[in-house]
């Protein structure tokens, strides 16, 4: 497999595509930062810290991913090279293994573009600092990272036609963030709508208060329902990456982004093993 | 016989469909091996299956002597090139960086060689162009370039020649015969252009539905097809004696046609038979070619 990488990390880095992205994700960066800017200044005690700007950049990685590895697996697929690595002998197994390890790579190092600028503006005392410990957020940001290329590449590799996968990828990427959002409005509503008091002015004219009792709230999900959405929320890396916006960095979403790779990369494999080449 | 490819009782079938029943095919080292068949008689799947591209769904084939079950197939595979039906090319990259790339997939400790197989292929002035501005047997030739890289033993090329002008024939045609006779490859050539087949393939194999029809060497090909005469006689007895006495090879049809090969004075001929009282009713010339072989073998307009 050692040729293929040498190969494919050759033409990664001979890619535009993947250089776009690159400068995308760093100048996404730099405009989340300037969009702040008026709020950074009006309140000059009040550092924001980078973890939000971190990971707000997560949110939005997920696209700019699925277009670099649908356009890079896809050529492979339109331009038929892909037979090439087949009819030298590499193993189909070895051919997808290649491409996540140099899909993921390429995922990292476009996040990595994007945590430069804002470590850079972290160090230049523009916005505080990294709050949450570091090593945890790196591998929690690693893994998360990982997991989406992981998807991503299983798009890719079971869509032949470049176009198709480029834009199934896209949309999964845009639906998994809208997703993320509706579930954790859902899983963050209270149980119980609060009592309340409501004041209206009697017939007398004076004012009068009421108290609402404390009542069931029909928006929150209970049972089953509940536990297999938290199960989600705390599985998929868009969903995962919108709770560490929200709240902390959870160590325990690395195992989960793990098992993500795994099922993905599995299911993939034993798809692209059994696909008719042509 | 050494044997570089053998395939026995394979078959591929997609759903409903059998594109390939019972195929088994014989391609000697050494060898141009002319694969013919019409358009879906399952020439491509074939290649598809040999390249590993696809899985047969019964069958196997064995690859300089090795399964294809067996895992060592992949080290027999990097024995072999090939160009299957569409280019496999980078599009965005020069024919040097496409070289260079298949290089790095062989895993060759070095570029050494790339200069030598542009040179082959007629591509070395190149330069920065990049092979989407390629002319399609500029492509094609390339395709040739990358399935040589690793100096493979055995070549697989799928209607190489389909959509080249005249010139770009000539090219490719050259190319390999020259692979051929100068590097000692093996050469599996399907292609539909029969003309152009019958000037390259030392051997055949004719398929038909998914099954070969008949394998022969060029040399019995041209047994088959050679020129003669078929002549209708009122008796044939008669006509063998007469031939028998001029030294003129025939071959007897029925009680009253046969061919006769070579060129015979006739005049000669039909004084002497007359001698004999046999009437000669008629003479034509009969010239089968390959395409003509084809046709007569596969059951002609029946089978389009």
């Amino acid at each position: 497999m050692s040729k293929l990488l040498r190969a494919d990390f050759s033409r990664l880095f001979k890619n535009k595509i993947f250089w776009l992205g690159v400068l995308f994700m760093a100048g996404f960066a730099a405009f989340l930062l300037f969009t702040n800017w008026d709020y950074i200044h009006r309140n000059p005690d009040f550092l924001l810290s980078s973890d939000d700007f971190v990971f707000a950049g997560a949110n939005y990685a997920g696209i700019v991913i699925a277009i670099v590895i649908g356009i890079f697996v896809g050529t492979d697929y339109s331009n038929g090279t892909i037979r090439n690595k087949i009819i030298i002998g590499h193993s189909k197994t070895a051919v997808y293994l290649s491409n996540l390890i140099v899909c993921s790579t390429a995922a990292v190092i476009m996040h990595l573009a994007f945590i430069a600028v804002i470590i850079g503006c972290s160090a230049l005392g523009i916005i505080g600092e990294i709050v949450t410990p570091a090593g945890t957020m790196a591998w929690v940001i690693l893994t998360s990272v990982f997991a989406i290329s992981a998807m991503m590449l299983f798009i890719s590799m079971i869509i032949p036609k470049k176009s198709a996968g480029v834009v199934t990828a896209m949309v999964l990427s845009i639906f998994m963030i809208v997703i993320a959002n509706s579930v954790d409005y859902r899983l963050s509503a209270p149980e119980y709508i609060m009592p309340y008091h409501v004041s209206f002015m009697s017939d007398d004219g004076t004012e009068q208060e009421v108290e609402q009792p404390t009542v069931e709230n029909p928006k929150y999900l209970s049972g089953i329902k509940r536990e297999v959405c938290q199960f989600f929320h705390d599985t998929l890396p868009a969903d995962q990456i919108m709770q560490i916006n929200n709240a902390a960095c959870r160590a325990d979403f690395i195992p989960r982004s793990c098992a993500v790779i795994a099922v993905t990369t599995g299911a993939g494999i034993l798809i692209f093993r059994k696909k008719d080449l042509k | 016989m050494e044997y570089v490819l053998k395939t026995n009782n394979l078959c591929k079938q997609y759903r409903h469909f059998k594109a390939l029943c019972g195929l088994s095919m014989h391609i000697p080292k050494g060898a141009v091996y002319g694969f013919v068949g019409k358009n879906g008689a399952g020439k491509t799947t074939l290649i598809r299956l040999i390249c590993g591209l696809q899985y047969p769904t019964s069958g196997d084939f064995e690859l300089y002597g090795v399964k294809n079950t067996d895992k060592a197939i992949a080290g027999s595979r990097s024995r072999m090139g090939a160009v299957v039906e569409t280019l496999s090319i980078y599009l965005d990259m020069t024919a040097e960086e496409n070289l260079k790339m298949q290089y790095r997939l062989l895993g060759m400790p070095s570029f050494d060689g790339i200069q030598e197989l542009l040179k082959l292929v007629g591509l070395e002035n190149t330069g920065n162009k990049k092979a989407k501005n390629f002319s399609l047997g500029m492509k094609q030739r390339l395709g040739i370039a990358i399935a040589l890289c690793g100096n493979p033993d055995f070549l697989i090329l799928d209607e190489p020649i389909n959509g080249l002008d005249p010139q770009g024939i000539i090219e490719v045609r050259e190319l390999i015969l020259k692979l051929n006779r100068e590097r000692q490859i093996t050469v599996l050539i399907s292609s539909h252009i029969l003309d152009e087949l019958s000037k390259l393939a030392t051997h055949y194999g004719f398929i038909d539905n998914g099954r070969i029809v008949k394998e022969m060497s060029a040399e019995e090909l041209e047994q088959a097809c050679r020129k003669c005469t078929r002549m209708t006689v009122t008796d044939t007895k008669i006509l063998a004696m007469v031939l028998d006495s001029m030294k003129i090879e025939y071959k007897i049809l029925d009680d009253t046609t046969a061919e006769v090969y070579a060129k015979p004075n006739f005049t000669q001929l039909t004084l002497a038979l007359s001698k004999e009282n046999c009437e000669v009713v008629s003479m034509e010339e009969h010239n089968e070619n390959l395409e003509s072989f084809f046709v007569n073998l596969v059951g002609g307009a029946n089978h389009e």
